[in-house]
């Protein structure tokens, strides 16, 4: 898939693993990658950015196994955020649909 | 690509972001590795998959690019978002902190993460630091007086413990994440140095008066630097950094394992140096004003000089230069490639090598010379006053002799009967020189 509409794209992602629960940082990229091939190391610099943004806050909370883990939790901003990403995606599809002649998403 | 490297590479191409962004980018990677690990990956799986850290560094880069632009085009409403006081982390952050004084000691603990440098100012006390599984960073101590020591935790991320004057000395451990990434920095008197265990650290800095210094297991992706200015010992074992820097003023070096990316430098006033292991590809550079030099099984470019000890370099990669006021010279290396001097004032000098590519001279004041080189392809050039001078060449060398003695010495030349050809215009010079010695030249 294109590098920029993939990049666009993960933030829906990540913020839509985080409003199902919170999250610590090997789990979403672990979500993720199992869904959608990318480089692992890309999601790092992607929740630094929506924490700078607001849309995410993190906490460290104690594992059962090894040292706390830190988890990334979703703020209001960061669930509006999502639904007007989610907005333009299906916006985005629709219109390429109508050109394409492609239904729901089809061979994308 | 190791862990200890995927994160030296990142450390590094974040240099252009603030310390504290920068330790919190790592330690979200060092948790993604420790989590993989657990789950039964290997460093190299996850890395290999993670991508290029250079590539992820530019990621992060980027955004503080796009954010600095963004800041003026900001809604109000992402303003307050930004700064809701929904932040967990927060308190989580200070529960995380906490100290236990009792009546035989104290104890303190704080977040690793919160921690870019770990600075401890101490005067007599004996200092134990040490690596391991765990995220906090505890300091512990049997001072029972609280008021000996000032801790702190600067807003700069530095973790600060100062010996207050007119206290005694006291025994200190310090316990830190194994993979904590940060600077670290001693400075005491009269008390002892230890680390162990820490694989991960920025930089590693000692400084010492008369106190022994020991570090065994100590990985630092900067530079390791190691100051006494008395007469205490330093021994290293199974160390990494990207270079070295160690001095004493009258005390020894015992090192083993050391593993420099780039050089290394270390010189002490009258103790004696011994390397074991070390591998150096930017070069070693070793002075002693009166003690012996020693290396055994090292590799890199190895300079050595001596005031009047000796220098013995044994089972050497690469080549060695070498000088000493009055000691005795004994080297033994695979080859020596580039344009090197031996000198002693009144030692023998023994070089062994297997391939020699550059020129050499040897020289002795009152000492013998023995030299060896199954392949030759540089000049030679002996002398010494009163020794004598032994050199033995493979058969097949293409040489042609100067050899002088005085009327009293002895020559003797195998390759006299060996060649049957001369390739005068390619041949190597080989000129040696003794007043009251025998030369003798042996083909191998």
């Amino acid at each position: 898939m294109n590098v920029q509409l993939k990049k666009g794209t993960l933030d829906m992602c990540v913020l839509s693993l985080l409003c199902e629960s919170d999250k610590y940082g090997y789990e979403l990229v672990n979500r993720i990658s199992e869904a959608i091939e990318i480089s692992e190391g890309t999601i790092y610099p992607l929740l630094k950015r929506i924490k700078d943004d607001g849309y995410v806050t993190t906490y460290l909370k104690e594992s059962s196994e090894g040292p706390p883990r830190k988890y990334y939790s979703i703020t209001e901003s960061g669930a509006r955020k999502k639904d007007e990403l989610l907005d333009e995606w299906a916006a985005f599809i629709d219109g390429l649909n109508k050109i394409t002649g492609l239904k729901d998403g089809g061979a994308l | 690509m190791s862990k200890y490297e995927f994160l030296s590479i990142l450390g590094r191409e974040l240099g252009n972001l603030d310390a504290e962004t920068r330790n919190e980018i790592l330690n979200d990677f060092g948790e993604h590795f420790d989590i993989g690990l657990r789950s039964g990956k290997s460093e190299e799986e996850i890395s290999r998959v993670l991508g290029d850290p250079r590539d992820i560094a530019q990621e992060f880069s980027q955004n503080r690019r796009e954010q600095a632009a963004d800041t003026e085009r900001r809604t109000d409403e992402d303003r307050y978002a930004a700064y809701t006081p929904n932040r967990r982390e927060d308190t989580a952050d200070i529960s995380d902190e906490d100290t236990a004084f009792s009546f035989d000691g104290f104890v303190k603990n704080v977040d690793a993460r919160r921690v870019r440098c770990v600075r401890l100012d101490l005067t007599e006390d004996d200092i134990e630091i040490r690596g391991g599984n765990q995220s906090r960073i505890t300091l512990q101590t049997d001072e029972d007086d609280e008021d000996a020591y000032s801790v702190s935790l600067l807003p700069d991320g530095v973790f600060y413990i100062k010996k207050q004057r007119g206290h005694g000395g006291s025994d200190i451990s310090l316990e830190l994440p194994e993979d904590y990434y940060g600077d670290l920095e001693v400075t005491t008197r009269s008390g002892d140095i230890q680390a162990a265990n820490l694989s991960s650290l920025a930089s590693f800095k000692a400084r010492s008066s008369s106190g022994d210094m020991e570090a065994e297991n100590v990985r630092c992706a900067g530079e390791f630097r190691v100051h006494i200015t008395g007469s205490g010992d330093a021994s290293l074992s199974a160390v990494a950094a990207e270079r070295f820097v160690l001095a004493s003023a009258s005390g020894d070096f015992d090192i083993s394992r050391l593993n420099a990316s780039s050089t290394l430098n270390m010189s002490t006033g009258s103790g004696d140096i011994d390397l074991r292991e070390c591998k150096c590809p930017g070069g070693f550079n070793v002075s002693t004003g009166s003690g012996d030099i020693g290396s055994d099984n090292g590799a890199g470019q190895f300079k050595a000089s001596t005031g009047s000890g000796e220098v013995v370099v044994t089972n050497h990669l690469g080549t060695v230069w070498a000088s000493t006021g009055s000691g005795n010279i004994e080297i033994e290396t695979d080859e020596i490639t580039s344009d090197v001097t031996y000198s002693t004032g009144s030692g023998d000098i023994n070089i062994e090598c297997r391939r020699l590519s550059g020129n050499i001279r040897i020289a002795s004041g009152s000492g013998d010379i023995e030299f060896s080189a199954y392949e030759l392809g540089g000049n030679i050039t002996g002398r010494t006053v009163s020794g004598d001078i032994d050199l033995s060449l493979g058969r097949g060398s293409n040489a042609v002799f100067a050899l002088k003695t005085g009327f009293s010495g002895r020559k003797r030349n195998e390759f006299d009967r060996i060649r049957s050809e001369q390739y005068q215009n390619t041949a190597c010079k080989v000129s040696l020189e003794t007043l009251s010695g025998d030369i003798d030249i042996k083909a191998l």
